[in-house]
Order: C-alpha cells, then structure tokens, then sequence
C-alpha cells in the first residue's frame, strides 16, 4: 500500500511538471501560430529561412513549463535561449544581417538609374504614416515609431528599432514585419492594379547602362560619409550594408564576403529567427495592443506601396518620353527584397510578356533598404 | 472620441512634426546620394575594356 502510494505521488509530482497539467489556452494558441508559420514556409515556401526558425521559436516559447528553476525560458536569466536574446535586445544581431546583406547586394542597378533612389523615399511613407496612425491609436510616441518601422519591410531594422524604442512589443513588431513581408504576393498586386492604367503597365524602360568597377567601389564609401554626416544614428545598420558592400565590390576581400554572405547571415538568421519566435510567450503577445499592431502592419504595407506607386506616377510628369518609369516598380520601394522586386517582374509580364521589369525593379527595392534604415535611424534620433 | 482626443494631443502636434522632418531627411539623403552618384558617373565614366 505504501509503495502504491509512493509510485502515485510520484506520478503526481511528475504529472505537475508536464506540459498537461501546465498548458493554458494561450500556450495553444500560440503553438498554433507557430505551426502555422512552419505549414506557410513548407508548403507555400512564403519566406523559409525565416518563418521556419521563428515557427519554431515560437513552439519553443509557448511550451507550458512549470516554473521550477529548470532555466529553460527566454526571459529566465542565464539560460541558453536568454544569453542568445541578448543579440536581439541589445540590437547586435540586426547590423550583422545587414553586413551579409551588404555582401550579397549588387547596386548595379541603382547605381545605373539613380533616379529609381527617390522610389526608396517615397516608399518610407508606409513607416510614417503607420507612426501617424498608432500615435492617433493611443500608442506612446516610442512605441507608435517601433510600430510604423513595420511599414519598411525590412525584419531586422524592424527589430533593431523596436529593441530600442518599444522592446515590449518585439516580439508582436517582428511577427508582424516578418508575416507581411511574406504576403507581399498578396498584398501589392491589387494595389498595383488599381492604382495604374493599362498604357503605365506596358511602359518599356530603357536598358541599364553599364556600371564602372571604380563606382561599384566608390557607392559604399559615399553612401557611409553620407550616413555619418546626415543620420548618424542610421550607422549601425547603414555602416555595415555599406562595408559589406565595399568588401564585396573591393575584388580583393572574397573571403571576408564569401562569410558575410554565407556563414555568418545564415548563424545570425537562425538565432535571431529563434530568439524572436520564442520572445512571443502567450502571456506577452496575446494582447490586444498585437491585434492593433498587427492591423497597422497591414496599414503601413498598403501605404508604403500605394505611395511608391503614386510618386513613380507623379515623377514620370517631370520626366521625357524616353525615360518614362513604370510605376509598377513602385512597390518595390518597400524593402522586402527581392520579393517586391519579384512582384513587379510578375505583374508586369501580366500586361506584356516580354517587358522584364524586374532589373529596374531591384533599383528601388534596394533604394527601400537603405531608406528603411534611414527612416529607421531618424526616429531614433528623435525618439531614443 | 479618444482619437480625436489623440490628434489634440501634444504627443501627435509632435509627431506631424517627427513624420514631416523625417520624410524631407530621407528624401534629402536620397537626391545627395543620387547626386553624388551622377558627379561619379562624370567623373569616372565606364570605359569598355579594349579586346586583345
């Protein structure tokens, strides 16, 4: 009778400690999205390389542990996953994506056609208008600009913004930059379609001319003096898209940009998709302030894209007839690269089958990083 | 009723003022980036290299 007893509080005890006795409806919920997000990357390959490790991060936050000093939560000082969030929260993971990011972007295009930049510009309207709309919402200042980087499309300036203007709503920011960047296919044609006519669709662009060595080199250092002498506090991340530029265009550094490229933004990728999924515990991102920012996610991409259009639209005014731009690459102003880009080339080929768009479209849509990360160091400065 | 309590409110007169500073920062740096960009395009022109 008393080992009977012992075995059945033993098996009590244990029963305590499983996920069973612990779970709540949160913890499903959010096991949910995280599955959801892992079913989006495989079968519908929307963004894999990053829905997968933030599907599972997202799985391996929300397990329903009991608190028993078993070290295994991400906001439980010392353990494994919270000494690999420090890369998020202390905003060191962002500039080093854009390092790789910088190693595998060829400006080529925006370099041949500096006007398409102004896309760039344009695009930003989405982060400022998202900024306008949570401030009107009831967001404080800080996390109204934490919310409106949203509107970049860009993950990690969204998450190196927020880790410094609103870190309570990272986790709810980055699942939101992260699952619309993936529904750009959804999202942008429609509005591309409504916004343009049938003779704008079918506008043919004139080819790229060929870009100098000498200048492939001399953007990156140009575009850094420029970042410290105009928005100092875009360097984190615009230094490092630019030096890893500059070690990619040198000729001379293939190694350096062969890791960057490779090793090192597929490391950072990982734990920076796994920390971020596994910050978002049911008890912090199952909140209604998610919901609202989840709507002005939605918000800031239609704006960034209607307005990217709309300026391709008002710039063509001002422009001769030979050198006309399509406004369909206007949504590729927003970062989102190169998918936005991609769209462009797709719903172009709609309307003309032999009018490839995608080559103008990459001008923009690397304008939109750089913008984005301007933008994202403007509200920093005045904000952080 | 609170978004109208929202746009009377210092935070939002501040933000117009973030929103409006901000988007002439990013355009600024794009029209000197591009600038900069064509007086490189002058000043080193792309040279076809001459076949052996």
């Amino acid at each position: 009778m008393d080992f009977l007893s012992f075995i059945g509080d033993n098996l009590q005890i244990f029963l305590s400690y499983t996920g069973f006795a612990n779970a709540t409806s949160g913890h499903l919920i959010m096991i949910a999205v995280g599955l959801v997000f892992i079913y989006l990357a495989i079968a519908k390959e929307f963004e894999p390389m990053l829905l997968i490790p933030i599907g599972f991060g997202i799985l391996i936050g929300n397990i329903p542990f009991k608190d028993a000093g078993l070290q295994l939560g991400i906001y439980e000082e010392g353990s494994v996953l919270n000494i690999l969030y420090q890369g998020v929260t202390s905003g060191w993971y962002p500039p080093l994506i854009f390092l790789g990011i910088g190693a595998m972007t060829d400006f080529s295009a925006l370099i041949s056609n500096p006007k398409l930049m102004l896309i760039g510009a344009a695009a930003q309207f989405g982060i400022f208008g998202a900024y306008i709309l949570a401030l009107l919402w009831g967001f404080d200042p800080s996390q109204a600009g934490a919310i409106g980087i949203i509107g970049g499309a860009d993950g990690p300036t969204a998450i190196f913004l927020s880790s410094k203007l609103a870190p309570n709503l990272m986790g709810a920011i980055a699942v939101s930059a992260y699952s619309y960047m993936a529904l750009v296919p959804v999202i942008q044609p429609p509005i591309m379609r409504l916004l343009t006519t049938k003779s704008e669709r079918v506008i043919r662009m004139k080819p790229p001319r060929v870009v100098s060595q000498t200048e492939k080199i001399i953007f990156p250092i140009v575009g850094l003096l420029l970042t410290c002498f105009l928005v100092p506090s875009g360097l984190p991340l615009l230094g490092m898209l630019f030096f890893g530029n500059l070690i990619k265009e040198s000729g001379v550094t293939r190694r350096l940009a062969e890791t960057a490229r490779g090793p090192l933004i597929d490391v950072i990728t990982i734990l920076l998709g796994i920390t971020v999924g596994a910050s978002t515990q049911a008890t912090q991102f199952l909140t209604l302030s998610s919901l609202k920012i989840f709507g002005l996610g939605a918000l800031s991409f239609v704006i960034a894209t209607t307005t990217g259009v709309l300026f391709v639209k008002f710039f063509n005014i001002f422009l001769g007839k030979d050198n006309k731009i399509n406004p369909l690459i206007g949504n590729a102003g927003v970062s989102a690269v190169p998918d936005s880009a991609r769209i462009s080339q797709v719903v172009g080929l709609e309307y003309d089958s032999s009018n490839y768009l995608l080559m103008h479209a990459m001008g923009p849509n690397v304008a939109g990083v750089i913008g984005s990360a301007v933008a994202a160091g403007v509200l920093l400065g005045f904000l952080g | 009723m609170n978004i109208l309590e929202n746009i009377q409110s210092a935070d939002f007169q501040k933000g117009l003022e973030i929103t409006g500073l901000g988007l002439a920062g990013v355009f600024i740096f794009m029209a000197v980036f591009l600038a900069i960009i064509v007086g490189v395009d002058k000043l080193f022109p792309y040279k076809p290299e001459k076949a052996a």
